[in-house]
């Protein structure tokens, strides 16, 4: 009996120890690899790299542009809609309903960036300046990135004149761990550190700006330092990447989503592979079955965008929908596409942002703001009828620059951020019917994300 | 002395011839069959068929009568030589056996707590799913059918929920092998109630349904056993006589409920009262659906009626038991099931092969395989998540046309708010084929000892296809999909079984057993975009792949015939597990005590049994996603995932290596006790389960780039009273049996290891998880009441203090945790009367004390949008003064409280939701055998089933017995309690035949 239960407790004992291995199933997907084996060679980083550039899609892909735009005073929200947007466009977000997807996808492009960034030295057939290329275009993601979220979701940079109010987390590891927030001061430096970074190492042409050049770190400099009020920076940055002739200015009319001759650094759809990008931008969307969720708004455009009589933006980007009906409503023309091509740094930004940095800065540079202007309005126009004289005072350059950064950018998010940084910078500005740093203008965190360490953003009364 | 006596027996021995006939006491009909056996002796004959016997016994012998289902009698014969006996049904079912896990035991003997169903009172209470007709027949379980879709899926829960992101369904066991029954895990959310792997088993092929609530029963399931467990069994073949049935049934359904929405008139008067008490004058403007007011004012579509229709129902079913060699015996069976719902373009179509070969050639072996084959069509309506019907009860107005003048289909207000257009537009199939095998093998090399090999697949190929025309997309161009998976489900157990034959009153048996369970799912979604210039996309999706192994071992013990112990152990090592805790250990232990065979109440008049039982176990569940606790990164796999035609590869999750099995430990008590010879029985229960480590998909800060992961942290407890109650109240030529049950739940969420409500996520319609509520309670801004003077809501802050603005989140919100998610009490209660054949049966359902969150009320009584009213709203504020139940007409969320809100989370849409409803009524006409008989019929049966026939309900929604559709297992555990535009029940009215030849 005893020799039987010795046996009996071996058999089992030898069955355990055979199971322990039948007990590892680890998922087979083509799809998908297991952590520890994901990141071994340049191949593996460069793929990871390529995951955090597609990320981007994510938040400059429309839902940044669009959040913004909901907030400022260029559109209105089509009736009757029913999920976050009513909130972004009521100035009233809560933790329930806020835009989630520009907070998270940014972050998910940061921790590809930071990943990155830790494997850059354990990866197998990497040589040093492929190591410092990558590691750049990771800090320029993680730049960028951050650059969404902060714009978003606190006060403007010069809210608080040391700007050591409430920012956004920094992340710059992998570790999944609660953090405070940083102040807007510490997440601007980071921002500007690691686009510095960027510049230094990035190579000026990179598979046709869909990936990070130098050029594309200037350009996003320049925003930074735009917004910071730090106009000297801002028109430098943007003049270096104007005079490299990387890019060439379009001078007649194209979409929004064209792939032209101005993207500094693009996300490109492809109806051979089937990939999107921009569906963001579909709430815009008027063409086909599409009604437009987000429209302009009618005053917008009786008295800014038809206020220039021969505008061509005003016809070739705009349609009216039921003209003089009680259902009447402005579309937007130029998202209208199928596989559109996302410019999240372009040309005729950095070229009205020079402009109006050239107007700010300490020594003021006329010249080169009526220049862009003129470049602006000679296309908009079809020719010289409304360009700027050279004599023109400097407060009608400012104006004009503005005018036309306003109409040129209509729909794609600049406006509202333009209009903090005036305000933050002293000027009198109210964003339809509220001040420019109405609590109700920054975007509230998704509930799961606030705890003890984790503060909220205020809720407007 | 023995000498002596023996001599003066043997001196007194005289045969004498004894005859006579046996009848049934209580129809006086002749018993052929009866077993006539001299006691103590194996001599003995059989009753003809007349009832009649004949036997030569010696004076002084007690004779013994015994037959299958009566009480045995025992008479000792003097002189006489005729004697009539007429032996009494066993109502008390002493000997009555149960299928408990891995083997069969006998009720008497039983410690746990198991509900039996039997195939009669599955077969004739058509649905088209078997899960549903569990519902007020056993106490402490809990079904709420979903809906009135074709196969709807029920949420069943045996003694409350002890989870909350995994599934808290029970396990559910065919012949041996636990099937697959996970709804989410089939491609998605199809179905009005999800789609439902458990529609495509016969109702008709069940012979029993054993559920297994406590851990004695459920505990040598282990890490699968502590939300219940199901055990289905299958008919299998009996006796070699050629026996053929066939049964049909033809049924009419409507729904319970048509919701009583506005019509285009009504609604446009509410929209102008809206616009004018919001200050505005004039002709209203801002319509839905891009509408003037003129253009409104010619339409008055009720969708309602576009969408709805008479259902209709068939089956047959056709089943043949005989016997084809010695010692084999076969039964085969056919059924084909039609299902068109109320619901428009909703139709299952269901056709069942089954068969059974029983071979047991000597007395130490027998074989028995079984086999299933369902295949399994159900066509959905356009929009399937609300059957089709949300959009009448929703976003489709009544000022909206069905079509525009040129005939094309209106589509002012969004695809969805013309149903008619989706049904029409919107094509959408499930199709599944799946088959159930098992073979299982018997062999007793000694008497004391038994093997058994039980070996099953179950396996379903399930395709969800659709086409979507180009007229309803942007593009202008068809798309159609096909979403295909295959689920692998086998597994084995060896079991040996040992009766120790212990002498003196001492029974010891044992079981020992060893189970690998593995399951395979593939997945390959297709889809094909006219607009594409590669138009089929395909994507193969990774296997979904488990397996368990296991061993277990359960000691059953009795002294003397009325103690009982028992012990179980069972480990389970699975490969859902993380590192650290490949194997878990599930202990229990119980005690049984049948009181009525002590000596001081054996001769009790009143009292025929009593059994006390106590039991305490250790369970788990691992309903955990697989792979759940590595880390993983993710590659594209199409040209449309890859970033500018090149690869890309990034974290999805990161690893979790202790993660393990929900930990259940229950505490069990109860009795069951008969009265009367059996005329009333009952039972009591009560259960205390105290559940830790539950799974919460805990989601992580974004900030870390991460989404959420799997992570054993919370603690639940439920407890509760079981009771039920059998009695005959009448017996002999009308008999009348009651049947009542009714249960009590406490549940309460006791830990969450410091995770805020936030971090845990809400369910669906604003559920949430608290500590120290119930899983799945609301948290809602209160409404005091409507202002006389304005007629603007009131809330009550946190502290009870009225006010007029709504804030709901954050720490000075308002939001509280409101309504009753759990009954005080459900139940089940059956009244069935017998006369000659006829038979009258009646079971009414019914809970009290719970709340439901209508989370359409919120929409349908709330600002005016895009949503039609609910006639409810008539009761509103409309003037200084009046005294209403929902607040004055307004577009403006600031009228509310809060500007830029549309729906305010409050308790308005909190109602009450008790119910009775006459679940089943069903009549029965037994044609008398002498009709029958003349045409070779052995038995022929008619019946009349009404379902749902009645329900008492204060509720205003479309049902108060309602489980919405749900995203994921958590909504089913979470958002129990709400409804949002689900299709209520249907009401079915059925005419039934059974013939057996």
């Amino acid at each position: 009996m005893k020799n039987r239960l010795l046996i009996f407790i071996f058999l089992t004992g030898t069955l355990f120890s055979g199971c322990e291995s039948l007990l590892e199933i680890d998922p087979v997907d083509e799809g998908v690899i297991l952590e520890e084996d994901a990141i071994q060679t340049k191949q593996d980083l460069q793929e990871l790299l390529n995951a955090a550039y597609d990320v981007v899609n994510g938040f400059y892909g429309g839902h940044f542009q669009r959040t913004s735009e909901l907030l400022g005073e260029n559109v209105v929200l089509r009736d009757g809609i029913t999920d976050e947007m009513v909130n972004i466009y009521k100035r009233y977000t809560t933790g329930y309903f806020t835009d989630n997807e520009t907070y998270d996808q940014a972050y998910i492009c940061i921790l590809r960036s930071n990943l990155i960034l830790e494997n850059i030295d354990k990866v197998s057939g990497i040589s040093s300046a492929e190591a410092a290329q990558m590691a750049g275009e990771a800090k320029f993601l993680r730049g960028i990135a951050h650059f969404a979220v902060v714009r978003l979701f606190a006060q403007p940079y010069g809210y608080t004149a040391a700007n050591d109010h409430a920012g956004i987390i920094i992340k710059t590891n992998s570790k999944v761990e609660l953090l405070p927030r940083n102040t807007v001061a510490e997440v601007y430096q980071q921002i500007v550190t690691d686009l510095t970074e960027a510049e230094a190492i990035l190579p000026a042409g990179n598979a046709n700006f869909v990936y990070a050049t130098k050029w594309a770190a200037k350009a996003a400099l320049a925003q930074v330092y735009f917004q910071m009020h730090d106009y000297d920076k801002a028109y430098t940055k943007a003049d270096e990447v104007i005079k490299s002739g990387a890019f060439t200015f379009v001078t007649n009319f194209a979409n929004y989503t064209a792939n032209t001759t101005e993207s500094i650094f693009k996300l490109v759809s492809s109806e051979t592979s089937g990939k999107r990008v921009g569906s963001d931008f579909g709430v815009y969307r008027s063409d086909g079955t599409n009604i437009p969720n987000i429209r302009v708004a009618p005053d917008v455009y009786k008295n800014v965008i038809k206020a220039g009589v021969g505008d061509l933006r005003a016809s070739s980007w705009y349609e009216v929908f039921y003209p003089g009906a009680a259902n009447e409503y402005v579309a937007f023309t130029r998202f209208n596409s199928e596989f559109p091509t996302v410019p999240v740094l372009r040309l005729t930004e950095i070229k009205l942002l020079r402009a109006e940095a050239a107007m700010l800065k300490p020594s003021v540079d006329k010249t080169t703001a009526i220049q862009d202007v003129n470049d602006i309005r000679q296309r908009a126009y079809n020719g010289s009828s409304r360009n700027l004289a050279a004599t023109a005072a400097n407060d009608a350059v400012l104006n004009a620059v503005r005018t036309e950064r306003r109409l040129e950018l209509m729909g794609e998010g600049y406006n509202l951020h333009d209009l903090k940084r005036r305000g933050s910078a002293g000027e009198s500005i109210t964003i339809r019917g509220v001040k420019w740093d109405y609590v109700g203008l920054v975007i509230q965190f998704g509930a799961s994300e606030v705890n003890e360490l984790f503060t909220a953003n205020p809720e407007p009364n | 002395m023995a000498l002596a006596l023996l001599l003066v027996n043997f001196a007194q021995a005289q045969v004498v011839s004894l005859s006579g006939k046996i009848t049934d006491q209580s129809t006086g009909e002749a018993l052929p069959g009866v077993t006539i056996v001299i006691k103590g002796t194996t001599t003995g004959t059989i009753s003809d068929f007349d009832g009649n016997y004949s036997i030569q016994v010696e004076k002084g012998v007690t004779v013994l009568f015994s037959y299958v289902g009566y009480l045995s009698q025992e008479i000792q014969i003097e002189n006489q030589s005729t004697l009539n006996v007429s032996l009494k049904s066993d109502i008390e079912q002493i000997e009555e056996v149960m299928v408990v896990g891995y083997g069969i035991q006998k009720k008497r003997e039983i410690t746990g707590s198991i509900a039996k169903i039997d195939s009669r009172d599955i077969g004739d209470k058509l649905s088209s799913s078997f899960e549903s007709v569990m519902a007020g027949q056993a106490p402490g379980v809990s079904v709420t059918t979903g809906s009135g879709m074709a196969g709807a899926s029920s949420i069943v829960r045996v003694r409350g929920v002890a989870s909350i992101n995994s599934a808290g369904d029970p396990l559910y066991v065919i012949d041996g092998i636990p099937i697959t029954n996970d709804i989410f895990g089939l491609g998605g959310r199809t179905g009005g109630m999800n789609l439902n792997p458990l529609s495509s088993i016969n109702p008709n092929d069940i012979e029993s349904m054993e559920i297994l609530k406590d851990a004695s029963a459920t505990g040598i399931y282990g890490s699968r056993g502590a939300n219940g467990v199901v055990i289905i069994t299958t008919k299998k073949a009996k006796g070699k006589e050629l026996k053929i049935e066939f049964s049909t049934k033809q049924s009419l359904s409507t729904p319970t409920k048509k919701v009583n929405m506005t019509n285009a008139s009504e609604w446009l008067q509410l929209y102008q009262e809206a616009w004018e008490n919001d200050g505005n004058t004039g002709i209203p403007t801002g319509l839905p659906g891009g509408m003037t007011w003129e253009q409104a004012q010619k339409n008055d579509t009720d969708w309602w009626d576009e969408v709805t229709r008479q259902g209709y129902k068939q089956e047959y079913n056709l089943d043949v038991n005989f016997g084809i060699a010695k010692g084999l015996i076969a039964r085969l069976g056919g059924s084909f099931t039609n299902n068109q719902s109320y619901l428009v373009g909703n139709e299952l179509d269901r056709i069942n092969t089954s068969m059974n070969l029983n071979y047991a050639p000597s007395k130490t072996f027998n074989a028995s395989l079984s086999s299933s084959i369902a295949e399994t069509s159900t066509a959905l309506p356009g929009n399937p998540w609300d059957g089709g019907l949300g959009a009448a009860m929703g976003y489709a107005l009544p000022i909206y046309p069905i079509y525009n003048a040129d005939g094309t289909f209106f589509k002012g207000g969004g695809n969805s708010a013309n149903p008619v257009m989706v049904n029409e537009l919107r094509d959408e199939n499930n199709e599944e084929l799946r088959t159930i095998n098992s073979l299982s093998v018997n062999y007793s090399p000694l008497e004391k000892l038994t093997f058994s090999l039980t070996g099953a697949l179950d396996y379903m190929n399930f395709n969800n296809k659709g086409l979507e025309q180009g007229a309803m997309r942007s593009s202008g161009q068809d798309y159609s999909w096909e979403n295909n998976r295959k689920v692998y489900n086998w597994n084995y157990n060896i079991v040996a079984n040992y009766d120790f034959a212990l002498q003196n009153d001492h029974d010891l048996k044992a079981m020992i057993g060893h189970e690998l369970q593995e399951s395979r799912t593939t997945g390959l979604n297709k889809n094909w975009d006219q607009s594409r210039e590669i138009i089929e996309n395909a994507e193969e999706l990774r296997d979904e792949r488990w397996r368990f192994i296991s061993f277990f071992t359960r000691f059953n013990y009795m002294y003397k015939d009325r103690y009982i112990a028992q012990a179980t152990l069972r480990t389970d090592g699975s490969s859902r597990f993380g590192k650290n805790n490949k194997y878990g250990y599930f202990p229990t232990f119980a005690l049984g005590w049948i009181m009525s065979e002590e000596d001081f109440l054996k001769d009790s008049k009143w009292l025929s049994f009593l059994k006390l039982k106590a039991s305490y176990g250790i369970t788990g569940n691992s309903n955990i996603p697989n792979y759940e606790h590595i880390g993983t990164y993710k590659l594209s796999t199409t040209t449309s995932q890859e970033y500018n035609d090149s690869p890309i590869r990034y974290p999805e999750k990161f690893a979790n290596p202790d993660l393990k099995w929900e930990t259940t430990k229950s505490y069990d008590l109860g009795f069951e006790a008969r009265f009367l010879e059996g005329r009333i029985a009952t039972e009591m229960a009560y259960f205390f389960k105290k559940s830790e480590d539950v799974f919460i998909n805990v989601a992580i800060s974004s900030s870390s780039g991460y989404g959420s992961q799997w992570q054993n942290i919370a603690s639940i407890e439920n407890e509760g009273v079981e009771f039920s109650v059998k009695t005959n109240n009448l017996t002999g030529k009308f008999q009348w049996d009651t049947q009542f049950n009714i249960s009590t739940l406490r549940n309460e969420v006791t830990d969450l290891g410091g995770l805020t409500t936030e971090e845990i996520g809400g369910g669906t319609n604003d559920t949430r998880i608290l500590k120290g509520y119930p899983v799945g309670t609301n948290r809602l801004v209160r409404v005091s009441r409507i202002d006389p003077a304005d007629g603007r809501p009131v809330y009550l802050d946190k502290q009870g203090n009225e006010t007029k603005t709504y804030k709901f989140e954050g720490e000075e919100g308002f939001a509280v945790a409101a309504g009753k998610v759990i009954p005080d009490f459900t139940g089940g209660f059956t009244n069935t009367f017998r006369y000659k054949g006829f038979e009258l049966s009646a079971l009414f359902t019914f809970s009290y004390g719970a709340q439901i969150y209508d989370s359409s009320s919120k929409r349908q009584m709330g600002l005016a949008s895009d949503w039609n009213f609910r006639t409810d709203i008539f009761d509103r504020w409309r003037q200084p003064g009046d005294i209403a139940k929902y607040p004055r007409m307004s577009r403006e969320g600031a009228t509310y409280g809060k500007d830029g809100e549309q729906w305010f989370n409050s308790t308005m849409w909190l109602f009450d939701g008790d119910y009775i409803r006459l679940k089943n009524l069903i009549f029965t006409y037994n044609i008398p055998k002498q009709i029958v008989s003349k045409a070779n019929i052995s038995s022929m049966r008619v019946f009349l089933v009404g379902t749902n026939l009645l329900t008492f309900t204060k509720y205003p929604g479309a049902d108060p017995e309602v489980a919405r559709d749900h995203d994921d297992p958590r909504d089913r555990n979470m958002s129990a309690n709400v409804s949002f535009l689900t299709p209520p029940q249907e009401k079915v009215f059925t005419l039934g035949l059974n013939v057996s030849f």
